[in-house]
């Protein structure tokens, strides 16, 4: 299975280079693209060093708009599958094949790799959204997704090409529970994360209060009135 | 206020929604943008059933006619809708312009195609 990794990157210039190191000693077999959102430090010079294949969106879009151009990419370029890996280093490279195998096995459209499959999540205000979200997804399409918040996702060919070219396919919960309602396949991998290496963290408490209050109203409400994602071509 | 009148406000709340909603489904409109407005017509949804709260309200303002009031409060959110459409067509523009300049430059006689360093 042809599998692309793609990168989001906004000003990582600090952590993107071992990160993209990290990808190259781990998981040789799968390409790499970085899609640099408009970063204004040296995350540009940093991709160009190493020589990886980068992707220079002209402004900032944001992680959903980032994430987009990495699926048209790996769409057009006829890949099966697309994995989304952190600029930070947060996402351990060595669980990608993980996520690939199960995808393999069970003709899963969705693999995403989760912390808590075993369903303990530790005490903080951001797991509790993240328990809240699992609710939500629970209650309205009857699956549980134990970490709908994990950034590390596989994406299959069906679900890349509505991602690559359709709107409100944000790499967020709400889309799993739409992919879900649409008839996607969806599977959990067990995998660790990491604190971290550089940088600060865009999810300041005022705009994850936001971001709850998006998804909760995405998950609980809109979702109904979207027509079922047509998942049939490829 | 008088029935008519929150008849009316209920009307153009759940009508106001289920527009909004049927932008969504057509992918017209983007979800973040919808929340504004789903808000929105939940207020005024409120004010007509509970036209309580809006006199409540009235009275601690001064204000003598409720019905005042929910004028105020739809103006003021139109106004706050407009700043934030403003900003973001400022975004949109400022993006549009570096996509643009980013095509010329490209495509000009003597560039190579080539990673730009500088934003």
């Amino acid at each position: 299975m042809r599998v692309l990794i793609v990168v989001p990157a906004y000003n990582e210039a600090e952590s993107i280079g071992r990160t993209l190191e990290e990808l190259q000693k781990q998981v040789p077999q799968y390409d790499v693209v970085v899609v640099n959102d408009g970063s204004t430090d040296e995350t540009a010079a940093v991709c160009r060093a190493q020589g990886v294949k980068t992707l220079a969106l002209p402004d900032n879009f944001g992680i959903a708009g980032a994430v987009q151009t990495g699926m048209r990419y790996a769409h057009r370029l006829g890949y099966d599958a697309a994995v989304q890996i952190d600029a930070d280093g947060q996402h351990d490279p060595r669980y990608i094949p993980d996520l690939v195998s199960r995808m393999e096995e069970t003709g899963a459209d969705l693999v995403i790799g989760s912390r808590f499959v075993d369903g303990k999540r530790p005490r903080s205000l951001r797991m509790r959204g993240n328990a809240l979200l699992s609710d939500a997804i629970r209650a309205t399409t009857g699956r549980r997704i134990m970490d709908p918040t994990s950034g590390m996702r596989l994406y299959g060919r069906r679900l890349l090409k509505v991602m690559a070219y359709g709107t409100n396919y944000g790499p967020e919960p709400d889309t799993i529970a739409y992919f879900i309602r649409s008839g996607a396949r969806v599977e959990e991998v067990p995998i660790r994360m990491r604190e971290r290496t550089a940088g600060r963290s865009y999810l300041s408490l005022g705009r994850s209060i936001l971001y709850m209050i998006q998804m909760c109203m995405n998950i609980w409400c809109i979702q109904w009135v979207r027509k079922r994602s047509d998942l049939t071509c490829r | 206020m008088s029935v008519m009148m929150r008849i009316l406000l209920f009307l153009g709340s759940v009508l106001t929604a289920a527009y909004v909603l049927r932008c969504i489904r057509r992918s017209k409109m983007r979800t973040e943008d919808s929340l504004f407005w789903l808000f929105f017509s939940l207020i005024l949804l409120f004010l007509s059933i509970f036209p309580g709260a809006a006199q409540a309200v009235a009275g601690w303002l001064g204000v003598i006619s409720t019905v005042n009031l929910v004028y105020l409060v739809v103006i003021f959110a139109l106004i706050i809708k407009l700043l934030l459409t403003d900003q973001k067509v400022s975004k949109l523009e400022a993006q549009l312009q570096h996509l643009v300049q980013e095509y010329t430059v490209e495509h000009s006689d003597d560039c190579a195609p080539s990673e730009t360093e500088e934003r």
